[in-house]
């Protein structure tokens, strides 16, 4: 395993450009809480339910398991033993649960948490085999049958949290008109 | 160039993992437009200055930008023949019409015009060296230096519509309720 204080220069291609395109969309993510406070993370402000800390813990969350699924296969995704189409509305409920704050639960504890997650995504991207891949479990939103290589998982990643991204900008903007873009 | 209608089975590896990122973000966007009127399409009901129509709007012009790097390099990107460096408040107002439906503009139109744009993107990655790598257009938000792949670039192409449809999922929460997720 190459180290994290040198892997980054050496990478080529497209282990270099999946790095940049995961680190940017991180950073988009993370940079909608700038200078908020514990109050404000945890606000849902928009016609939606979402708030910034339950986006950053739920994206965390995310891409933690989507790289046990390229490590270990698809028994990883779901949660406990179930695949999605068993899952009943407790299981829903438990889940939706993630996407808020919870007592005790920080902003800064919840950044360090993704941290954690990204490093450990970035040294596996170093080594990993792009084109290996694994069935997906059974879910309502996958296709029967669908195949996902290593790379497809990457690019998702970055997909989810660029999508998660848009979430917050919209969030961030109802709560202080602080806007991401030009 | 292969054609649309056998292009996608015979693609490999990363081509094809690259192509159904940008199909199913893309669905994605689309979808929050879902049998909307062209009021409602119009309609700006967050904080944010953006419509449904609008964004799809700024995404086709933004995917046929970065279709105009790939092919004919950073001086052909803004369209109007002048580098980002060189436009005046009349091109930055001009542009700013592109994020609004105008007059006479329909959903039907701007979702028949992104697909056309698509497709031809789709045709592009059958064949394009995906390591090609030109410097990014002189502008105010692209570090000076910096060059980007053609994957690079089809990679921001995924994040940059799925950023995007994440705005989209709010706009359309806020105008009746709808979910794009669980």
């Amino acid at each position: 395993m190459t180290s994290t204080e040198t892997h980054t220069p050496t990478l080529s291609g497209e282990r270099a450009d999946l790095l940049d395109a995961l680190a940017k969309h991180r950073f988009f993510l993370r940079n909608t809480t700038r200078g908020l406070t514990e109050e404000q993370v945890a606000a849902a402000p928009t016609a939606s339910s979402l708030c910034l800390g339950g986006l950053i813990k739920h994206v965390a969350h995310g891409e933690r398991q989507w790289v046990d699924f390229i490590l270990a296969g698809p028994s990883v995704l779901a949660s406990g033993d179930k695949d999605w189409d068993e899952w009943d509305e407790s299981d829903y409920a438990t889940y939706h649960e993630t996407f808020r704050m919870q007592p005790g639960e920080t902003l800064a504890g919840v950044l360090a948490d993704y941290e954690q997650v990204a490093l450990r995504t970035d040294e596996l991207l170093a080594t990993l085999d792009l084109d290996a891949g694994h069935p997906l479990p059974r879910a309502p939103w996958f296709e029967p049958g669908a195949h996902w290589s290593a790379r497809r998982v990457l690019l998702h990643i970055i997909g989810e949290t660029a999508q998660h991204s848009g979430h917050a900008d919209i969030i961030r903007e109802a709560l202080d008109g602080a806007t991401s873009m030009a | 160039m292969t054609s649309t209608e056998t292009g996608t089975p015979t693609l490999s590896g990363e081509r094809a993992d690259l192509l159904d990122a940008l199909g199913k973000h893309r669905f994605f966007l689309r979808f929050t437009a879902r049998e909307l009127t062209d009021e409602q399409a119009a309609q700006r009901p967050t904080v944010s200055a953006l419509s449904l129509g609008g964004l799809l709007k700024h995404v086709t012009d933004s995917e046929e930008a970065w279709v105009r790097f790939i092919e004919d390099g950073p001086d052909a990107m803004t369209g109007n023949g002048k580098s980002w460096a060189e436009w005046t408040e009349q091109d930055y107002a001009e542009r700013e019409k592109t994020f609004a439906l105008q007059p006479g503009e329909t959903l039907a139109g701007v979702l028949a015009r992104y697909e056309e744009v698509a497709r031809r993107t789709d045709e592009l990655i059958a064949t394009v060296d995906l390591d090609l790598s030109q410097p990014l257009p002189e502008a105010p938000w692209y570090a000076p230096g910096t060059s980007w792949s053609v994957r690079r670039v089809l990679m921001h192409l995924v994040a940059e519509t799925a950023q995007h449809s994440g705005h989209a999922d709010i706009i359309r929460e806020a105008l009746d309720g709808a979910k794009s997720m669980g």
